[in-house]
């Protein structure tokens, strides 16, 4: 069209800078800190900073005093015991300023001297906490290890500290589990030979000559999330918080959408979302700092004296539009906010509208379906979808062509040259970021072998080969059945007999 | 030169181009099969994520019905010259059954709109389409494009564009009595109004972007074929607005009107986006340089996350949502259409935005608040509204 699409609004532009007030806005002292339009001291800004905590940690508040929602249906009785708490730690402020803030804020004890009011004590929030740091540098381009630096960062909390190394996702393995990218359908196959140490493992899957650098981030971060959650899981926490904050959250939404995640969207940069379904307990994930700017947060880090490492992008030697999606991403969303400071704000309150489908499938006691690469939610029959509009096969494109009935259709999903056994297909059960991925293989270097005469193999992490198994079985189950609903024995019974019991 | 990706393996022709949406090289013959392939699977319905539910089954929409009177909206330019030529092809190949028609508007540009109406006129004959020209003169009281920005400059001009532009759609596809107009909307125009939409903040919005086809809209509970038969004539309804385009790449309508030689007019439009719409279209481009996939990749999530509004459950901010337990979660009332009092058309409030905006300048005011927002709040109401914003919706 001509003149695109105007939106009738669109002559309203962003509000552009406004010159900030002279004083603090609750005092007469010169502000340290201009948040937004607001000017705060520092006596002042850290009461607004609390509170955001504060508001960014209920969940997880609730979450501890409550416990699990299956063991309250279970019988368990309420806020008798508080929930262990897992905490990613990066090392860089974000993570050391959620740190500080959960010491002291939710794990003040009743003797503590520095409570303002002594007639007050309130209990700690949380049993207990824990610190995990994950050392990455087995991802090329992510530099030396550093524990021992972010160990001594740490060293003077209270909290016990450990650490654990990316490549870890790919143990325990007794037999190799992978998958050829030669395939569109992502064939898998499960070789008892001795499997490969995980290092090689990482490198065979996080490799440069197979994905692009967008593919790799996000292969990445799918990795160490699911290590994230798998730690917490088996350390028996029942919460894992991250540190993300307001101007990450919005740079993951944009570059988000952009490579195809809006379906877990919602999960991916809320304030905290239930992990647990297929992972096989419940885990909340939650990020409280997720409505806090990072200017916030640095000037909070800076007046504490809080240290923490310079984190680094990871050296690729190659400009932002070059370096990935999210690079490039970030350069914009950063550029924005320097010209119209609303701009990370306005995102975050989109992104926090969203709802999740995993607390819709909670709401309607039905069966998540979770994508065995990343573990969030997944959309079934995105594969089919994205033949349907982006066709790059003969056969999808034949399976179109008009038939001698007047009402052309596609054939059945399964129409595709390429399955001969669906059952060992990667591909229909990832959701469709994933598959975009892994169906996005590099072309090899020229000069070298053609798809046809070497084949591209990758390891898979064990993890993808359980979740994969699992949901091939949900889908055995309900072969026939119509409809998902899967309320288990237990809670079952007790929704059945709910409205006849009387309080204990 | 490497052999189409899309051929017979056995004896592949010679790819001519690299497809943009995928990079395959690709012969002449497989890039015209794909590209009108994808838009007939759009038009079947195979391309709506929106339609499909988490449990994948959702039913699948068609786009259009069997008789239905199709309007194509044409400007002359590429877009709306390579969708009536679609049009005309598939309707024909697949029996889609539809009475074609294109429908033009005026906006009275001087030196960009005269050139674009003779190919209108060109591609009328060329397609053996009946053709209704309708002039923003005539429709709005003198009103050309170029007295407008006489009137209020060059800034925010594309506005009043817009706004004078859909009614006059409604208008024509009034006089025309036709159910349908689609729109030569492409991928591009679409993953660029999904990133603005979130980096404005306008959820409720994004609903309606993402949308295949808007308007037509009818109570939920009357939303069934056979009732619409008997029932379309009794009640109020805008005129159903799709984008076939949806999922197409502007790059792949370029090649294609290019190869088959299409006759149109590429003069862009003389007055310019604003600079917001211009930040998220250059963000657009670069995205697409880092993988071609992403424009689609965008309109997909944009669809994902405006289903998600209509979840149950809390909210990804920690918002209590609504709950399984209120049996029969009702959507938000309704705005209640009226009638514009000035032009009879459809409208949330007592004047329509043309007709406001038409007041403005007779008043001489530059600027005018265009309509009540909804507030921000109201937000299951805002995604199921189908106000004022409806009829101006992307
Ligand atoms: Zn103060
Ligand atoms: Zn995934
Ligand atoms: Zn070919
Ligand atoms: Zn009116």
């Amino acid at each position: 069209m001509s003149c695109g699409q105007p939106a009738p609004d669109e002559t309203q532009e962003l509000p552009a800078a406004v010159a900030p007030a002279a004083t603090c806005v609750r005092c007469s002292l010169p502000p340290g800190i201009v948040v937004r339009t607001t000017s705060y001291c520092w006596e002042h800004f850290h009461d607004h900073f609390t509170f955001a905590y504060r508001k960014g940690i209920d969940g997880a508040r609730t979450r501890s005093r409550s416990g699990r929602p299956q063991d309250v249906l279970n019988g368990a009785k309420r806020g008798t015991k508080r929930s262990k708490v897992m905490l990613a730690f990066s090392g860089g402020a974000s993570s050391r300023v959620l740190l500080d803030l959960l010491q002291k804020n939710s794990f003040t004890r009743p003797d503590d001297p520095s409570l303002s009011n002594p007639r007050f004590k309130p209990p700690p929030t949380f049993e207990s906490l824990e610190i995990l740091y994950v050392d990455e540098s087995g991802v090329p381009g992510f530099g030396p290890d550093r524990t021992e630096e972010v160990r001594a960062l740490v060293a003077e909390t209270p909290f016990p500290f450990r650490s654990i190394k990316l490549e870890s996702i790919f143990t325990p393995s007794t037999t190799t589990f992978s998958t050829s990218y030669s395939t569109p359908s992502l064939l898998t196959s499960t070789s008892t030979s001795t499997p490969l140490d995980p290092l090689t493992s990482l490198l065979s899957f996080l490799s440069p000559s197979t994905h692009s650098p967008t593919s790799l981030a996000s292969l990445h971060s799918s990795l160490l999330h699911s290590l994230l959650r798998r730690e917490a899981l088996s350390s028996g926490c029942e919460i894992l918080l991250t540190g993300e904050t307001a101007n990450r959250v919005a740079i993951q939404t944009i570059a988000g959408m952009a490579e195809g995640r809006g379906f877990s969207m919602g999960e991916e940069v809320g304030c905290e979302w239930e992990a647990s379904e297929e992972e096989g307990g419940g885990l909340l994930v939650a990020r409280p700092l997720s409505s806090i700017l990072l200017k916030e947060v640095t000037y909070y880090a800076r007046i504490r004296e809080l240290e923490s490492l310079t984190m680094r992008r990871p050296e690729t030697g190659v400009e932002p539009k070059k370096a990935g999606i999210e690079a490039l991403v970030q350069d914009f969303v950063n550029g924005l906010e320097a010209n119209f400071p609303s701009t990370v704000s306005t995102i975050i309150r989109t992104a926090q509208k969203l709802g999740m489908r995993s607390a819709d499938e909670r709401e309607r006691k039905v069966e998540g379906i979770r994508c065995p690469l990343c573990g969030l939610p997944a959309q079934l029959g995105a594969e089919d979808w994205r033949k349907a509009i982006t066709i790059s096969t003969l056969s999808d494109l034949k399976s179109a062509a008009p038939s001698s009935s007047s009402t052309p259709s596609l054939p059945a999903p399964a129409a595709a040259a390429d399955l001969p056994s669906p059952e060992a297909a990667l591909a229909p059960l990832l959701c469709y970021s994933c598959l975009l991925i892994m169906q996005g293989t590099l072309p090899p270097p020229r000069g070298a072998p053609t798809p046809d005469e070497e084949e591209k193999v990758v390891v898979l992490p064990p993890y993808v080969e359980e979740m994969a198994r699992r949901r091939r079985r949900i889908a055995e189950e309900e072969e026939g059945v119509v409809g998902r609903r899967t309320v288990s024995g237990v809670e079952g019974v007790r929704r059945e007999v709910e409205g006849y019991l009387l309080d204990e | 030169m490497a052999p189409c990706a899309l051929c017979p393996a056995d004896n592949p022709a010679r790819a001519i181009l690299r497809r943009p949406k995928t990079l395959q090289p690709v012969c002449k013959q497989c890039f015209f099969d794909v590209f009108e392939t994808e838009i007939h699977n759009t038009i079947m319905g195979f391309g709506q994520a929106e339609g499909s539910s988490a449990d994948g089954k959702g039913k699948r929409k068609e786009l259009f019905r069997r008789g239905e009177k199709v309007a194509i909206g044409a400007s002359g330019g590429k877009d709306s010259t390579v969708l009536a030529h679609i049009m005309t092809l598939l309707n024909d190949r697949y029996d889609y059954g539809l009475d074609l028609c294109l429908l033009s508007i005026d906006e009275g540009i001087s030196g960009y709109r005269d050139a674009s109406l003779d190919t209108v006129k060109r591609n009328a004959v060329q397609y053996d389409l009946p053709l209704k020209i309708l002039s923003y003169h005539e429709l709005y009281g003198g009103w050309t494009m170029d007295r407008v920005v006489g009137e209020i400059g060059k800034k925010g001009n594309c506005t009043y564009c817009g706004v004078f532009r859909r009614q006059a759609l409604d208008r024509g596809a009034h006089l025309l009595t036709v159910d349908h107009v689609v729109t030569g909307h492409n991928a591009d125009d679409v993953a660029e109004t999904v990133l603005m939409n979130v980096l404005r903040g306008d959820i409720a919005r994004l609903e309606r972007c993402t949308a295949i086809t808007t308007g037509g809209d009818l109570p939920p509970e009357l939303d069934d074929p056979e009732d619409t038969k008997t029932l379309e004539g009794l009640l109020p309804r805008t005129i159903k607005r799709s984008k076939p385009f949806k999922y197409t790449y502007e790059k792949e309508i370029v090649m294609y009107a290019y190869f088959k030689k299409l006759d149109y007019h590429s003069t862009e439009c003389i007055y310019s986006p604003t600079a917001y719409r211009g930040h998220a279209r250059a963000l657009v481009k670069d995205l697409e340089s880092i993988r071609p996939s992403a424009i689609v990749d965008i309109i997909y999530s944009g669809e994902a996350m405006a289903s998600s509004i209509k979840l149950l459950g809390r909210r990804a901010g920690g918002d209590p949502g609504p709950t399984n337990e209120k049996k029969g979660y009702t959507r938000a009332p309704r705005n209640s259409q009226q009638k514009c009092t000035r032009c009879n058309s459809l409208s949330s409030q007592p004047l329509c935005q043309a007709c406001m905006l038409l007041e403005s300048l007779n008043k001489g005011v530059a600027k005018v608040e265009l309509g009540a927002e909804p507030s921000k709040e109201k937000l299951v109401g805002e995604a199921n509204g189908s106000g004022a914003m409806e009829k101006l919706a992307v």
